[in-house]
């Protein structure tokens, strides 16, 4: 029998176990193969409509999701606006439900507010993938995260990865660090203590706030870029002395004893989080993960199609 | 007589085979019947004369109507959400015979006008409201309001809602009051370090990403209150406390003697944060649910004393404002037709009925300076039968209230009321 989803929706890393993240890994193995082809399209989604309704900017993840759809031979739209549906009037449930009766049959949602995509899920009857809910989860980027450190280190399990930066306002960590503890990776946050949420380690990961101790201890820096948007008042006195405490430079590489893995979700604030040297340095696998990205994500479109089919059948 | 609706009480009311819950009584802990007359307790004891309507109590208990210190009602503004005839309705059918309505609506009651306005339409009724009055003008927590004149027109205390205020104005306001012995009413929230979070900060909400409202932002502003209040030497109640430190500083407060009273919302005592991993926008209310450990301390205040009231803190909003995204959505519930239900399902293990009907139905008259019912005879019939057994579904149709934004909405709950006496008034439920 074909291997399934436990899910219907893709709403968090938090809703998934071990085995769907290893059918996801697995998945995207073949279709990784797949974008590589000179023939890089697949008939799987023929016939399946996807609705790509994004309420917050994004380029990487879109264009990620878009790209990923087409090799898959589904039929796209495209809803992007950066106002959020409540302050124009009509609320999601209505917007969403009116591209729905146009028969769409997956949803795939950015949305500034956390949960939305679990409140979607709830209130509308279509699948959900969360590709970003305000500070809440960003699955997809946590799986292709593990999955680029997968292919670089050959496993996770056991690997020590250290998530730097702005912890507080980001989806990437929490999703990150369900995922990678998912897999049996070693966990560390590092940032400024104001940027490190009070109980984040009750998720199982350690607490550092000296950039030089994480990198002596990690396998892989996971830079997080700051959140400017995202923060209403001031965490840090100025992005000059932030880089000055947690900036990776060339030196700061060099400086260690061991060759570590480099990771930025994008997109980078060049100079900030790491200087162009160390983003463009053999260490860095920032691109792949962004190719990764295409493969991962059309392995949970798919996934969750074949559910669909399945829950017709039933 | 019909079900639901309220009717004169005419004639004589006999309730049968009822167990009485009520403090001080010769005939508390008693199962025996009562005889209503003229809107009077006219005797009790095991009575055989044929009356106009007999109400069955067997295994059912028999109170002192419950009485609310904290919901909200729209009118005049916001009526939508609740009117005073539909929170009449929703008070008595959860067993309540009183209730104090908040003033932070839109426009908020502040003027001697709209708290007589919202006297004269709850006159008469079997449901009695006693409106509080804006602290500051229009709850903005700047200029204190015209306390004097409200108090003059019955305002029975004095709140800013859900809106803090800063040390000064209430100061002012401590010490403003004392003349006519107004009660103050404090929403303890610093602003600042709550930085407009909608969950508590722990380990049950830190991947929720969610901004945190953490319980320092309740804690340090009840100390801070306090110390106001002993300075001014007055008298001040904290509205719906939600954490462990805070019942420890009310306890310590009340040892040293500073004048002080508090009261705690029944889903702070049934509900931890464990809960809101499904974003339900139901459960956010104001302070946020915190965690086991205060929830633990809130019911142990409770039962010492500490606490002295449990309120409902209804706070209906329309489906069309509470069914969006939760950062999105206001906060509050309805809670007061199920109030009691809640408690004798979930709390009647920790919180025994005395208790709750000393916190429910006698402390919050006696902080509000109100006539203390009694189920004894010659008293006035001030009293509710709960059937502790009843099994009933909360729903659209069982719900009085013109909001749904309840967690409990469709599902069944334990115990019920099931009459309801107050005011020469009746209904059977």
């Amino acid at each position: 029998m074909e291997e399934k989803l436990s899910v219907n929706h893709l709403l968090g890393i938090k809703n998934i176990n071990q085995n769907d993240i290893k059918l996801i890994f697995k998945t995207a193995d073949n279709f990784k193969t797949v974008i590589n082809r000179s023939i890089k399209r697949v008939p799987s989604l023929r016939d399946i409509t996807v609705a790509n309704i994004f309420f917050e900017n994004s380029t990487r993840t879109r264009v990620s999701f878009e790209l990923a759809e087409k090799r898959l031979s589904a039929d796209i739209v495209n809803f992007s606006s950066t106002s959020s549906s409540v302050s124009k009037g009509e609320t999601l449930i209505d917007t969403v439900n009116n591209i729905l009766a146009m028969k769409v049959d997956m949803v795939v949602m950015r949305h500034p507010a956390p949960g939305a995509a679990v409140f979607l899920a709830k209130n509308t009857n279509t699948q959900v993938i969360n590709a970003g809910d305000g500070t809440h989860e960003h699955p997809t980027q946590a799986l292709l995260d593990a999955y680029s450190i997968k292919e670089k280190l050959g496993d996770v399990k056991g690997k020590k990865i250290a998530i730097i930066g702005d912890i507080l306002h980001s989806r990437v960590a929490i999703s990150n660090i369900l995922c990678l503890k998912k897999l049996g990776a070693e966990v560390m946050v590092c940032g400024p203590a104001t940027l490190i949420p009070k109980y984040i380690g009750s998720m199982g990961v350690k607490i550092e706030y000296n950039l030089q101790n994480a990198l002596k201890w990690c396998d892989v820096a996971n830079m997080l870029r700051i959140q400017l948007e995202r923060q209403d008042i001031k965490y840090f006195p100025s992005l000059r002395e932030y880089t000055m405490q947690y900036g990776i430079n060339l030196q700061t590489l060099q400086n260690l004893e061991k060759e570590i893995v480099i990771m930025h979700p994008g997109p980078i604030n060049r100079g900030v989080e790491i200087t162009s040297d160390v983003a463009d340095h053999n260490q860095s696998i920032i691109l792949n993960q962004v190719e990764n990205g295409v493969a991962i994500r059309m392995a949970v479109l798919y996934l969750l199609a074949m559910k669909k089919t399945e829950n017709v059948k039933n | 007589m019909e079900k639901n609706i309220t009717s004169r009480s005419s004639g004589s009311i006999l309730i049968k085979n009822g167990k009485i819950i009520s403090a001080g009584s010769p005939f508390n802990k008693k199962t025996t019947d009562i005889l209503l007359k003229n809107g009077k307790i006219e005797k009790i004891g095991k009575i055989k004369t044929k009356c106009d309507l007999e109400i069955d109590a067997l295994n059912c208990i028999i109170t002192t109507g419950l009485f609310d210190l904290r919901c909200k009602q729209g009118e005049p503004g916001e009526e939508q959400n609740e009117d005073i005839n539909s929170l009449i309705n929703t008070a008595v059918s959860g067993g309540f015979t009183g209730v104090a309505t908040l003033p932070d609506i839109n426009p908020a009651i502040q003027t001697k006008a709209q708290i007589e306005f919202l006297l004269r339409k709850s006159e008469n009724k079997i449901v009695d409201i006693s409106p509080l009055g804006a602290l500051t003008v229009n709850c903005e927590g700047k200029e204190l309001s015209e306390m004097y004149e409200m108090h003059a027109g019955g305002a029975i205390g004095f709140s800013n809602g859900n809106n803090p205020v800063n040390y000064g104005t209430l100061q002012r306001a401590l010490l403003y009051v004392k003349d006519f012995d107004g009660l103050i009413f404090s929403h303890a929230e610093d602003k600042n370090l709550s930085n407009n979070g909608t969950v508590n900060e722990s380990k049950n909400t830190v991947s929720l990403g969610l901004k945190f409202f953490p319980d320092i932002a309740e804690f340090t502003q009840v100390a801070s209150q306090i110390e106001i209040a002993k300075y001014t030497d007055s008298k001040i109640h904290f509205s719906h406390l939600s954490s462990a430190k805070s019942v420890e500083l009310i306890r310590k407060a009340k040892s040293e003697k500073i004048k002080v009273t508090s009261d705690v919302s029944i889903l702070h005592l049934i509900y931890t944060d464990e809960i809101m991993q499904n974003f339900d926008s139901n459960l956010k209310i104001m302070p946020p649910l915190r965690n086991e450990t205060d929830r633990q301390a809130l019911i142990d205040g409770i039962n010492d004393g500490t606490i002295d009231c449990i309120i409902s803190d209804h706070n209906p909003h329309s489906p069309e404002t509470k069914l969006v995204e939760f950062n999105f959505s206001p906060f509050g519930a309805i809670t007061l037709q199920i109030l009691y239900s809640l408690y004798n399902q979930f709390l009647s293990d920790k919180i025994d009925i005395d208790t709750f009907i000393k916190v429910a139905s006698i402390n919050p008259r006696k902080i509000l300076n109100l006539p203390l019912p009694q189920i004894n005879e010659k008293m006035p019939a001030n009293l509710v039968v709960f059937n502790t057994d009843e099994n009933w579904e909360f729903n659209k149709q069982s719900n009085h209230s013109l909001s749904t934004n309840s967690h409990f909405l469709g599902k069944t709950l334990k115990g019920k009321c099931v009459f309801v006496a107050n005011n020469n008034f009746i209904r059977k439920l």
